[in-house]
């Protein structure tokens, strides 16, 4: 089994004292820091997109950098990742278990994840 | 070191001088004191939910993890381990995977929980205490009559029990037969008992007249119903003796019976899988309410609902939400848990509308049915506002049907990910 990009993990060596700057922040937002953005509604949307998007992360590896083999979804385009998903949802698309997956979310679940993947960083060895 | 999740020394200091009596007696947190949280358990919900407590998390956040062994043993892909395919050192997990992450690990047995002290009590005879308690113990079992797990494993647990089975699979004579039973639903893994007959299946095959007997205390396939179907009615057929309905009554190792209310079944080799309950530390806990095997909880936050827990959250296995048991979903459920717990410390709600209907959970798996094919399986759950429990969206819902080389392959690769996204 590979373990090639375990290390690229973007948030997996972050001081514990210190939350990241730059694109990593979206990962590492704790709810508190949430409340600080501009408006209470975009700090709740990215703490929803978070929580959404992490469900991904059993088959597409955490922060949606894959250890292997699955894609990863980190630093995918936005408009892509959701024509993707809309395309694997819909009816006649059968036969794949991401299809199949893929029908158990709403229009605006598969924004905020498409939102969240598309705002971190594209892992090295992508 | 004052690290902020340095071990939590002030703790077992104060259980070791003070006593328990000292604990409860409001030391309490003033807001700059470090919020605490000690998750029980360190399997796939547990390992799962420090890690993310860490990672979204304030960093000032100390996550504890407690669980007896060092190690964590994978039961996901344990299967593997009965033909050789997989070696038991290959699903070896140890909790200090997640130091980096800043969880820190404590190598002991929980044997009392006082949700109103919010203490834990180890067997070492230490009390540490905490802010938000998350109990992912795994399973317990109902002890069927004269049952004894060591001549009649259940290897329903990872580790010596599935060596154990292994080594009674091979010793396992020409002409032999291999009982195995199946525990009313809900139970750990709901294709696993099924997968597992294949595997041993497989593995007999080399033994000419070898055969399986699976005795399901359900009145049917529990789950991947087409496909087992298909591979007890084709490719095993005459290997693979499928009877529903058989209620496990008791099992005489000794004499190679097991008693069930379909009669009495004679093997080689018995595999009894006993029915479950959720894992004695939840039990203790008070968590379980009497008459029941499982611990209600709210899936927003997996939030105890029995009175005066509402600090103490269960996921995992041990849980009654009457989402499929997985390693999968435990893992699932502990990111629903660890969120609810981050916004809970900061003072937030956690059934604001938005972020209700952001709460889901989803299995996928992946079955072996012969040593180079698998099948899979797939589910996604939502939470709904009506019932306020986690619904299954029924279009996600779905089964290969079949087995392939080509799933065989993606069960590594989708093995590998959940692995990684809960132990390392
Ligand atoms: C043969 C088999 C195959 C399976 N295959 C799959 C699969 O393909 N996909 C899948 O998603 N799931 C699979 N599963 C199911 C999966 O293993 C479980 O659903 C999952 O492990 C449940 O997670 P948990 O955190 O509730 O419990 P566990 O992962 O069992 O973890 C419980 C932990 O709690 C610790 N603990 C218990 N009591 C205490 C205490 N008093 N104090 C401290 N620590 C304690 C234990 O040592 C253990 O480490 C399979 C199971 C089996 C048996």
């Amino acid at each position: 089994m590979s373990h090639g990009s375990r290390n690229q993990v973007p948030n997996r060596n972050i001081p514990v004292t210190a939350h990241p700057p730059g694109p990593l922040r979206m990962a590492a937002i704790p709810a508190a820091a949430a409340l600080l953005w501009a408006h209470p509604a975009e700090a709740d949307r990215a703490a929803d997109s978070r929580l959404l998007a992490s469900q991904c992360a059993q088959c597409h590896g955490t922060n949606g950098v894959s250890a292997g083999g699955i894609d990863s979804l980190a630093g995918m385009e936005y408009q892509d990742l959701l024509d993707k998903m809309h395309d694997m949802a819909r009816p006649g698309e059968t036969g794949d278990l991401m299809k199949h997956q893929a029908k158990g979310y709403t229009t605006r679940q598969m924004r905020l994840i498409a939102e969240y993947f598309s705002q971190l960083p594209k892992p090295e060895d992508d | 070191m004052t690290h902020p999740n340095d071990p939590t020394r002030r703790d077992l200091l104060i259980g070791a001088t003070a006593g328990a009596a000292a604990l409860s007696a409001p030391a309490r947190i003033s807001a700059a004191t470090p919020r605490h949280v000690i998750v029980v358990g360190g399997g796939f919900g547990g390992s799962t939910a420090a890690k993310y407590l860490r990672l979204w998390g304030e960093p000032s956040l100390r996550v504890t993890i407690i669980d007896p062994k060092p190690v964590h043993i994978s039961c996901v892909m344990s299967n593997l381990v009965l033909s050789r395919t997989l070696s038991l050192g290959a699903l070896r997990f140890p909790h200090a995977g997640l130091a980096s992450y800043g969880v820190t690990f404590v190598k002991d047995t929980v044997i009392g929980v006082d949700p109103a002290a919010m203490t834990v009590e180890l067997k070492s005879g230490a009390m540490l205490s905490c802010d938000k308690l998350v109990l992912a113990g795994g399973i317990s079992f109902v002890k069927p009559q004269g049952w004894n797990q060591r001549t009649a494993p259940h290897a329903w647990i990872a580790g010596g029990q599935t060596m154990q089975l292994r080594n009674m699979i091979e010793a396992m004579p020409d002409h032999g037969t291999y009982i195995q039973t199946i525990p009313p639903s809900p139970y750990r893994c709901p294709p696993g008992p099924y997968e597992r007959a294949c595997t041993v299946a497989d593995i007999l095959g080399a033994k000419p007249g070898a055969r399986v007997i699976l005795l399901d205390a359900n009145d049917g396939i529990q789950a991947s119903k087409a496909t087992f179907t298909r591979a007890f009615n084709g490719l095993y057929r005459g290997k693979i003796e499928y009877r529903s309905g058989a209620e496990l009554v008791a099992v005489d190792a000794a004499a190679g019976e097991v008693h069930t209310s379909l009669g009495v079944f004679r093997g080689d080799v018995l595999n009894i899988i006993p029915p479950h309950r959720a894992s004695v530390v939840v039990r203790r806990s008070g968590a379980v309410p009497k008459g029941s095997h499982w611990a209600p909880v709210d899936p927003l936050s997996y939030a105890s609902t029995v009175q005066g827990m509402k600090n103490v959250h269960i996921i995992g296995d041990s849980q009654g939400t009457g989402q499929p048991k997985s390693g999968h979903m435990a893992n699932a459920q502990a990111k629903v848990c660890a969120d609810a717990i981050v916004r809970l410390l900061a003072g937030q709600r956690v059934d604001g509308i938005s972020r209700v209907r952001s709460v889901t959970t989803n299995s996928a798996c992946y079955s072996p049915i012969t040593h180079d094919k698998a099948a899979w399986l797939t589910a996604a759950f939502a939470y709904d506002e009506t019932t306020r429990q986690m619904r299954l969206v029924p279009a996600s819902l779905a089964e290969s049907g079949s087995w392939s080389r080509e799933s065989y392959a993606e069960m590594f690769d989708w093995a590998n990910n959940l692995w990684t996204d809960t132990f390392r």
